[in-house]
């Protein structure tokens, strides 16, 4: 497993450096915003959750460009543990992000900056997770190149459920003002740790249903 | 002798081509040579061996070892016809990567052959030649001392100094007895410098699967005239190509006429002119 682990980290290392740039421009987007504390903070979440994101990406990118996947099952490894190593590197990028936004916080810190709270680090982690849960299985059954479209089809769908609802209670707040605030004030009185904290849960089990059900996928997968 | 590879009762369909072959096995200590036209089956075959598709029946053994085992592809080494890691990684990053990958992989077996084909450690694959990479390829599935080598048109698109080189390694992993290698290629004449045994596919059905020596033995090329043609048993004719003064026809040794001039038939004239018989035969059906 060690090995097809460095490989990922290996290609990663090409785009190193458009995640150093993303890291910079991002903390400098935060540097800008110091006098909103809050504001320079989510910048650093901002940044984890693009290279969180980009991850998956780029490495099934980079596999499917060299036919990888064929000389990999040729490998002595089960296509189980080629898939549990992916999951696993996404882990390892996640790590990462995290621990960088947690020097950012303390580089921020030290400028006058508020601390981050306890949720804002989990936050970009949550949505990476149920992100990269969801299209990994899309890419091992299409290929990046195929589920592109339906990776951002399937990204624009909640965005787009999520505007029709707001479009909807605006029409809904025009007829019964005093229902819209009730409703606004319910989802700002959720207390926001525990929320947090449940959907991290929620989010780490959809990760491990979505490596199954890669695994399944890729190995029945003709090569 | 014992089989590095069995292969029995398989088949394999994709739409309307099916792969089937009954029993197939590779003894050790050989280089058996995989021959057929584009879309025989070759290459279905060598990715049922390698597990690397859904066969519908059949079972696969390397080394006594079912092929769906991962563990049962410890000792082989794969050279597919391009190399499969991305142009932007180096040879080094290879060794890296699959030191971490088998378990008896030799770092210095694998910068003896990088030293030996002149690769360098740091350079980018994508700056490669395609010798380069094939050279590297080679380098990678040796390294982890593998019993059997698995070759998917490993020489195609090399030039002939660069095949020669890669032929004599070869010839000399095959000095263990215990080493076996399965070579699919069009270039016949790489197989018939090396191989030990032939298998010719066609349409996904094994036409023969023979000694090397024994078959350029059984075959004979006859070139005869038109009146010479009609006195030939037609039972007796395995291939025929025909011009307008007569024809050449491929013939089991022991049924060419007394008096016709014969020579030695190479594995390209007995795959070609089987093919064609094959194929005017199914016209005529």
């Amino acid at each position: 497993m060690k090995g097809i682990i460095t490989k990922d980290l290996i290609a990663l290392r090409q785009v190193a450096l458009t995640m150093g740039i993303l890291m910079v421009f991002y903390l400098f987007l935060g540097f800008m915003n110091m006098g909103n504390s809050d504001g320079s903070m989510s910048y650093l979440s901002i940044m984890a959750l693009v290279i969180n994101v980009m991850v998956p990406l780029s490495c099934a990118g980079y596999d499917e460009q060299c036919g990888w996947d064929v000389f990999g099952a040729s490998l002595p490894l089960s296509r189980n543990k080629i898939v549990a190593c992916r999951y696993l590197v996404n882990l390892i990028i996640i790590g990462f992000t995290t621990l960088v936004v947690f020097i950012g916080n303390l580089i921020f810190m030290a400028f006058g900056c508020h601390s981050m709270g306890f949720e804002a680090y989990l936050i970009p982690i949550v949505i990476s997770l149920f992100y990269i849960a969801l299209i990994t299985p899309i890419i091992y059954r299409f290929g990046v190149q195929k589920s592109r479209f339906i990776v951002i089809a399937v990204m624009l769908l909640p965005s787009m459920l999520v505007a029709g609802l707001l479009i909807f209670m605006g029409n809904a707040a025009e007829e019964e003002s005093s229902s819209m605030t009730d409703t606004l004030d319910a989802l700002t009185s959720i207390p926001v740790i525990p929320a947090v904290i449940a959907a991290t849960v929620i989010a780490a089990g959809l990760y491990v249903l979505s490596m199954l059900l890669s695994m399944r996928i890729y190995r029945n997968k003709e090569l | 002798m014992a089989n590095a590879i069995e292969i029995r009762h398989l088949v394999k369909t994709y739409g309307d081509f099916t792969l089937s072959i009954d029993s197939l096995d590779i003894p050790c200590g050989c280089i058996m040579g995989l021959i057929g036209s584009n879309g025989a089956g070759k290459s279905t075959l060598i990715k049922s061996i390698l597990d690397l598709i859904r066969t519908d029946s059949g079972e696969i053994t390397i080394d006594g070892v079912s092929n769906r085992r991962a563990e049962a592809r410890e000792d082989v080494g794969v050279v597919f016809d391009e190399i499969k890691f991305p142009q932007v990684f180096t040879a080094e990053d290879v060794r890296v990567i699959l030191r971490g990958v088998y378990k008896n992989w030799d770092d210095d077996l694998f910068r003896g052959y990088t030293e030996q084909f002149r690769l360098p450690m740091k350079k980018k694959l994508k700056e490669f030649s395609r010798g380069m990479k094939m050279k590297l390829s080679l380098a990678a599935a040796l390294a982890h001392h593998p019993r059997v080598l698995i070759l998917d048109e490993a020489t195609s698109g090399i030039d002939p100094v660069v095949r020669d080189e890669i032929l004599d390694i070869f010839l000399e992993f095959i000095q263990d007895e215990q080493h076996t290698i399965l070579a699919s290629s069009h270039i016949i004449s790489d197989l018939e410098k090396a191989a030990d045994y032939v298998t010719f596919i066609n349409n996904g059905r094994i036409v023969f699967c023979e000694e090397k020596d024994v078959l350029m033995e059984k075959y004979r090329l006859v070139k005869c005239g038109n009146e010479e043609l009609a006195s030939v048993n037609a039972a007796d004719i395995v291939g025929k190509r025909t011009n307008t003064f007569g024809a050449e026809l491929l013939m089991p040794a022991d049924r060419v006429p007394a008096g016709f001039v014969s020579a030695r038939a190479g594995i390209e004239d007995i795959m070609l002119m089987i093919i064609k018989n094959e194929a005017a035969a199914q016209e005529n059906r």
